[in-house]
């Protein structure tokens, strides 16, 4: 599955409106919001659905790293239970 | 003058019954607000305010800036029954349960931040949690803001999760909602001596009130103003019979708008259909207006809490411009006043009324002349 692509999914589910979000490219990309137009609420329901996808449970540290999505990416390669050929099943994993 | 120039409104006729809870009963829900609630990712209240937040609405407040300050108002009612723990939605399978992963401050206040934010809203934003009478409340606060602090623009949303387990179970326990098994019995109305009551709703409305200024569009309405009063009562979840909170509201609200009793001839009532209400809210209205006609948006589309004053007042204005005040539905007695049949709209000042649990009555006056 193509982590961009469900990075920029999670987005899309979860952001009220795209004015000023700048679809990923590449997993360097920081999660700041001059770089990618996501404010901290929008990272944070991103990841949350992110972790959600990937059946990762929910801790009380939110320990999730934020420098750059391929620091995201690796979080949930590392602690996810689970994972899905497409994005579209993933997205549809979430009820 | 105060301009109401835009009003978004959400709210369904239709009914789908859920069984699965504590208190079985038909709710008028907008279902396609409910999907994926149950991960705890998405709120069907902010769902709903996705469908009345229109670009359109947005561009006209950026691209038609006023001189002065614009405030952002977001009438939360009871800011969120979902969390509620103990009695209630103790069943996890039921279709509606769900729990959010987000604190209630993000889902409310910090939300409203976010939304002016889309408004480019920098002067002014606040949350409100006066219950059902909140959308109407804030109109106090908001000719506050207008007369008084500089402002030339409010905009004011509502909305609350007022569909969601704990909410139902609440309403049905205090037997204000109709229960699945008094259906075939009981129909929601208001004001009426057979059916009672109410089914709960889901709605949520956005208003955008301004200051006449060169880029301003046509104004649906005039706002004339508003008052929000507390009876004389020890029991902050009763209503007085004798109406006492409603007069203090109408009263108040007359008097700020600078208008006659006699020259209100139409009310949209909070119209529950609750004894309680029935009995306070006529009262109060034959004993502080003269000659007028009377109808209830609830049991056409539910109890939406908190929307409820702002989103019956915009269906009220779409149905004048159409040239009546539609009958309350299911009255089971002939009433030229709270009326029985659809009336013609007359032109003038209307009353708009709404009450909150916490003692809370809310009065706001506008008027047809633009």
């Amino acid at each position: 599955m193509d982590f961009l692509k469900l990075f920029d999914a999670c987005v899309r589910e979860t952001k009220p409106r795209l004015e000023g979000y700048i679809p990923p490219t590449s997993l360097e990309v920081t999660l700041k919001e001059e770089d990618i137009g996501l404010d901290s609420l929008d990272v944070t329901l991103t990841l949350v659905l992110l972790s959600d996808i990937y059946g990762i449970p929910e801790t009380e540290d939110f320990n999730i790293p934020v420098e750059s999505l391929q620091a995201v990416h690796d979080y949930m390669q590392k602690n996810k239970k689970r994972d899905f050929d497409t994005v579209e099943a993933a997205m549809e994993s979430v009820t | 003058m105060i301009y109401m120039t835009h009003c978004e409104t959400l709210c369904t006729t239709e009914k789908t019954t859920y069984a699965d809870i504590a208190f079985p009963q038909s709710v008028h829900i907008v279902k396609d607000t409910f999907k994926r609630a149950k991960s705890g990712l998405f709120y069907p209240p902010h769902k709903a305010f996705d469908k009345v937040i229109l670009q359109k609405t947005i561009d006209y407040v950026v691209d038609n800036p006023v001189v002065g300050k614009t405030a952002f108002m977001f009438a939360a009612g009871s800011q969120g029954w979902m969390g509620t723990s103990g009695r209630y939605d103790r069943n996890v399978d039921a279709e509606l349960h769900y729990k959010t992963k987000i604190p209630f401050l993000t889902l409310t206040n910090i939300y409203a931040g976010r939304i002016a934010s889309m408004f480019h809203v920098h002067d002014h934003v606040s949350t409100d949690a006066s219950a059902c009478a909140s959308s109407l409340k804030v109109l106090m606060d908001m000719q506050n803001l207008f007369w008084h602090y500089g402002f030339d623009r409010v905009i004011v949303l509502a909305g609350e999760d007022s569909v969601c387990v704990p909410s139902l179970e609440f309403f049905g326990d205090a037997k204000a909602s109709i229960q699945l098994s008094e259906e075939p019995d009981r129909k929601p109305s208001a004001f009426d001596g057979v059916n009672t009551g109410f089914h709960v709703g889901q709605g949520a409305a956005l208003a955008v009130f301004e200051k006449e200024h060169a880029g301003m569009s046509t104004p649906m309405t005039k706002f004339l103003g508003a008052y929000t009063a507390a009876e004389n009562n020890t029991n902050p979840l009763g209503q007085r019979p004798d109406g006492e909170g409603y007069s203090k509201a109408i009263e108040g609200s007359l008097h700020v708008a600078g208008v006659r009793k006699e020259d209100v001839t139409v009310v949209k009532t909070h119209g529950t259909g609750t004894d309680a209400n029935n009995k306070a809210e006529k009262a109060a209205l034959l004993r502080s207006l003269d000659t007028f006609v009377a109808t209830s948006y609830k049991p056409r589309i539910g109890h939406t809490l908190s929307a409820s004053g702002l989103l019956e007042t915009g269906l009220l204005l779409n149905d004048m411009k159409r040239g009546i005040v539609p009958q309350i539905l299911n009255r089971t007695e002939h009433d030229d006043v709270f009326l029985s049949y659809d009336a013609p709209a007359p032109r003038g000042p209307f009353l708009s009324l709404a009450a909150g649990m916490g003692n809370i009555y809310s009065a706001a006056i506008f008027s047809t002349e633009v």
